[in-house]
């Protein structure tokens, strides 16, 4: 198995390196897309060693202070909230829960999708029209209504976030691999290795998932975008991340109740979800159009998410 | 137009929202009968003088004694009677007090729509016929406006016309002096009714900012794809012949190209409607629109499930009936997808 992980790792480096890079080289909405995302991922990874302030650390005597150029001091460049606590270094923390909730919702969703997708498209059979019936009942369900009840019933928490993020974006995933697998199945290359004795487990991913990756790597990044609002969207409505995490989508909640008298408490976070989000989709756009030219075809419904 | 094949292949799409229904309704209810927490004791609240007999029939009232499979069936049974309880916090069928708020979210969907089309088609006609700077500068537009939160645009929006420049409403429906006679629940409509107009003026400057906010994710949605759409249906042959015909250009981009580049649009925007639905959650907590969106996050607070299950139960419905509409119109405007079955 491991062997198979690292020729999967090899593969998936293929497509990601060569052509693709000096395409996204060229291309300004990639540079863009991804200064901005680098500059997040960064502020994430390092947020201790970033952030001016502790994050939790409540400070009455200086609440509610302005930013920088409207009233504030550098002391505090994008001001404070209520309880006095440092906006820049919320947000720098925030970086945090928003990135990892995302990422790990989203490649949680790829492993189930990809895995379902692929059996079902390889066998077909009554693994296909279980699974069919299931993704035909998803997409007529909002995914919103979905991560909604799903997060009433578990109540907020960021793992229970993850989890209704993961259980809301998988099935894309298992659309698309099936719809390839479909016609992957068919192609010369599947069939004669089938007729020279190539087991099924070597076929499906030696053989059949790297010719998915472009999909994948784009389906990815639109999901990661999306997930990174629908996040914010739980917990500005209180059912997301719990207080006192410096989640976003939290501190534009709590800032809604201050936007008459402390408006930067909700500009400054919506203002980087904003950011982070038009980063990933410019790189994912970029990467739509250096990976393949008919990627679009194949994706079908992702433009709509 | 609509010939018998057409009605047949519709037919057969709404009977196949039946099942669609059912199972969100079996979900819906499996996924809630898993909350923590009994709806009874949150009804009852912190009142410490409740006897535990009165506890004891009101669990019984709402069927709350009963074995997990027992209630599936009876929430089955009444599901298709169109009831799917009694609302702890209103003690009415949580489907009517759903219903009750329903004309405020669509009233609010409809102007949403109405604000991405309006955006969207000038501007994607533009950005495909002028190209160059102008081009990239609405497409990278559009990238930052589909980035953005709706709730995010409803606080923006609020703080500069609302309490920066003072000029739009930033809460409600309507004024609190201002009453109308509900006939149809959309205030406009029932403004125009009632012939008066101080009402309609004053619903209508309270929807900009709302439909404003669920509208411009949406226009940054459809303006790419139709810019897209009329890009290449521009480079197609028979916009060649048209041109080699002599066409006016006017006419081959109104009557021929921008004809050919509406029909997956169409499809998009009814798409819209369903999400304007579910975005209403959002946005309608930020303005305290007095919808379905905001009575179910109030509901969700207050464990008032059965109000929950229904404006879920709704916004499926509408969910589902837009993406039928928005199938039905790709099959009425483009006749090539007729024979596909």
């Amino acid at each position: 198995m491991s062997r198979t992980l690292t020729t999967l790792r090899e593969d998936l480096l293929r497509f990601l390196g060569g052509p693709t890079v000096s395409y996204m080289k060229r291309d300004p909405g990639a540079i863009v897309g991804g200064t901005i995302f680098l500059v997040f991922l960064m502020s994430a990874l390092f947020a201790g060693v970033v952030a001016p302030y502790d994050p939790y650390q409540a400070d009455l005597a200086n609440s509610l202070q302005p930013p920088v150029g409207f009233g504030g001091s550098w002391e505090h460049p994008l001001g404070t909230d209520a309880i006095g606590r440092d906006l820049l270094s919320r947000l720098i923390y925030g970086a945090r829960i928003s990135l990892s909730v995302a990422a790990v919702s989203v490649t949680l969703a790829v492993l189930v999708g990809v895995s379902l997708g692929a059996l079902s498209g390889y066998f077909g059979g009554l693994i296909d029209e279980v699974l069919m019936r299931i993704v035909d009942f998803w997409l007529s369900f909002p995914a919103v209504l979905m991560a909604i009840s799903l997060m009433v019933v578990l109540g907020p928490g960021y793992w229970n976030v993850v989890a209704a993020m993961t259980l809301t974006s998988w099935v894309p995933f298992a659309r698309v691999v099936r719809g390839e697998f479909l016609t992957l199945k068919e192609r010369p290359f599947v069939l004669a290795a089938k007729a020279i004795g190539v087991g099924s487990a070597h076929i499906i991913f030696r053989e059949a998932l790297p010719n998915t990756f472009p999909s994948l790597i784009v389906l990815s990044t639109f999901q990661l975008a999306r997930n990174i609002i629908y996040e914010a969207s739980l917990s500005f409505i209180g059912i997301g991340v719990k207080p006192p995490n410096p989640s976003w989508g939290l501190m534009l909640g709590t800032g809604r109740q201050h936007i008459l008298d402390a408006w930067w408490i909700a500009m400054f976070p919506g203002l980087a979800i904003t950011m982070v989000v038009l980063g990933i989709n410019l790189l994912g756009d970029s990467l739509r159009d250096a990976l393949d030219p008919t990627i679009k075809k194949k994706l079908g419904v992702v433009e709509v998410q | 137009m609509l010939d018998s094949d057409l009605l047949r292949l519709i037919g057969r799409r709404i009977v196949g929202l039946i099942p669609v229904m059912f199972g969100i309704a079996i979900i819906v209810f499996l996924v809630f009968s898993f909350v923590p927490g009994d709806p009874v004791t949150m009804l009852i609240g912190k009142q410490s003088d409740v006897s535990e007999e009165f506890i004891q029939q009101l669990r019984h009232k709402y069927g709350l004694d009963r074995p997990l499979y027992v209630r599936f069936f009876y929430f089955l049974r009444q599901l298709i009677h169109g009831d799917v309880g009694i609302s702890y916090q209103f003690n009415r069928p949580a489907l009517e007090v759903v219903l009750e708020r329903l004309p405020a979210t669509v009233e609010l969907a409809f102007f949403a729509l109405a604000v991405a089309i309006v955006i969207a088609i000038p501007a994607g006609i533009f950005a495909a016929l002028k190209g160059g700077a102008v081009d990239r500068g609405i497409v990278g537009l559009s990238v930052v406006g589909f980035s953005m939160p709706n709730f995010w645009i409803a606080m923006l929006l609020i703080l500069v016309f609302g309490t920066t420049l003072k000029v739009l409403p930033i809460s409600g429906r309507l004024d609190v002096t201002l009453t109308v006679e509900r006939v149809t629940g959309f205030y406009i409509l029932d403004g125009i009714l009632a012939g008066d107009w101080e009402v309609v003026r004053s619903a209508l400057s309270h929807i900009i900012l709302p439909a404003l906010s669920l509208g411009i994710p949406a226009a940054a949605l459809i303006v790419r794809l139709l810019r897209n759409n009329l890009i290449s249906v521009l480079g197609a042959e028979f916009i060649r012949a048209a041109r080699a015909r002599g066409l006016r250009e006017s006419a081959v981009i109104y009557k021929h190209a921008l004809r050919n580049a509406l029909i997956p649009t169409i499809n998009i925007v009814a798409l819209q409607l369903g999400f304007f639905l579910t975005g209403s959650f959002f946005v309608e907590t930020v303005f305290a629109w007095p919808g379905m969106g905001r009575l179910a996050v109030d509901a969700i607070y207050a464990r008032d499930y059965p109000v929950v299950i229904a404006a879920v139960m709704i916004s499926a419905l509408f969910f589902v009936l837009s993406n039928l509409l928005a199938d039905i119109l790709i099959l009425v405007t483009d006749p090539r997808t007729r024979g596909v079955r």
